[in-house]
């Protein structure tokens, strides 16, 4: 036979319950909101300010990788040509108009992913852009949509500060200084670097980045493995 | 009649809780998915992090409500009234119909108004219990175990 326990003991358990379920909901929408709306990524943010206290210098000139980056950058600079569209709020820019565009991002947070010739993708949000030379700033202060149509064929790009590279690991040549005394020199080995800060730019099929590694492999005729 | 003879009666009616109850739940987990297509849609930041936490939260919810539903299930059958408990750990509680004296339904407004509610079963021992809980259309199960009183309690006579 079933004991049914006392009603008032089950009201008490079934309260407790649902305030467990609806506080893990309570603090799950606040992280949600938070994180959104203050652009500050949870995870980022502390491996961002571990990578520059406790780290490896790095500067490296190499072949493109095929990269994406979703993060939150002070400024990003790209020059090149494409047929695409860049649409900026409700605003629609054609960029077959100009054989050189120049667009200027400031403060802008979203995707930015990439291969050795094109932007694949670029879609988030902006504070203030600048295209051809005309600057574009939001009226109400808000943060604007901007993203292009489709891929856009870059010559130059180049986030001069605050770029986060979590992982990267592709097949490479190139030159890297790690330290400012040690060169390492790559042909067609594997690198993978873990956890970079610093500058990036990339042009005349040259990758460079320019800040801090939490580790590196080399796997290839050499084998080497720095790490702190 | 025999346990195995029980088990192989015919089952003519079998409910268990209703999802309205989960109603507070399924609403939480629409604002959740709510927040991320507007996020997603006004391009701003969405942390892996979070967008995890929010995965693990709606599928913990689901699988929750769906075993506690699972919980606890009731049938009626050729001669009695059964009550399912439990999922891995299981307990069957048996009534016989000749052993119900009075069956009651029971709604409060926001039950009434989303269509389901408790049915109270009370024995000619005296005992009682709010025995079927948040099932939909009570009424409905109620008036069918009336029938099947009614119809046994006939029989019995014959």
């Amino acid at each position: 036979m079933i004991n049914y326990p006392e009603k008032k003991h089950k009201t008490h358990t079934k309260i407790i319950l649902g305030l467990i379920i609806f506080g893990i909901f309570l603090i799950t929408l606040f992280l949600l909101i938070y994180t959104s709306f203050s652009g500050s990524p949870l995870t980022g943010n502390i491996i961002k300010n571990d990578s520059s206290n406790n780290s490896i210098i790095i500067s490296a000139d190499l072949t493109i990788p095929v990269l994406t980056l979703n993060d939150e950058f002070e400024t990003i600079i790209i020059k090149g040509d494409s047929d695409s569209f860049l649409y900026v709020g409700d605003k629609k820019f054609p960029l077959s108009d100009s054989k050189e565009n120049s667009i200027i991002l400031t403060d802008y947070i979203g995707e930015i992913s990439f291969n050795e010739k094109t932007i694949l993708k670029l879609e988030g949000k902006v504070g203030g852009v600048s295209i051809n030379g005309i600057p574009m700033t939001s009226k109400s202060n808000k943060k604007m949509k901007i993203y292009f149509d489709s891929d856009f064929n870059y010559r130059i790009l180049e986030i001069p500060e605050n770029a986060f590279i979590k992982i990267l690991n592709y097949e490479t040549s190139g030159k890297i200084i790690l330290n400012e005394k040690t060169t390492i020199n790559l042909d067609n080995e594997i690198l993978t670097i873990e956890k970079f800060y610093g500058s990036l730019k990339i042009s005349d099929k040259h990758f460079k980045i320019k800040g801090h590694v939490k580790s590196l492999n080399i796997k290839g005729t050499q084998k080497i493995s720095v790490s702190v | 009649m025999s346990r195995k003879g029980k088990e192989e009666e015919k089952i003519f009616m079998k409910v268990s809780n209703s999802r309205k109850l989960y109603i507070p739940i399924y609403f939480m987990i629409l604002v959740l998915v709510g927040v991320i297509i507007f996020i997603k849609y006004n391009g701003l930041m969405l942390d892996n992090f979070i967008l995890i936490l929010v995965g693990l939260f709606i599928l913990f919810s689901i699988k929750f409500t769906e075993l506690h539903r699972f919980s606890n299930s009731y049938q009626i059958n050729e001669h009695s009234f059964v009550h399912n408990k439990g999922i891995f750990s299981k307990k069957v509680r048996s009534m016989d119909f000749l052993a119900i004296s009075s069956i009651e339904v029971e709604q409060t407004f926001w039950q009434r108004l989303l269509g389901y509610g408790d049915v109270s079963i009370r024995l000619y021992s005296g005992e009682t219990d709010n025995l079927v809980k948040h099932i939909n259309n009570p009424a409905k199960f109620a008036r069918f175990l009336r029938e099947r009183i009614y119809l046994k309690r006939k029989e019995k006579l014959n």
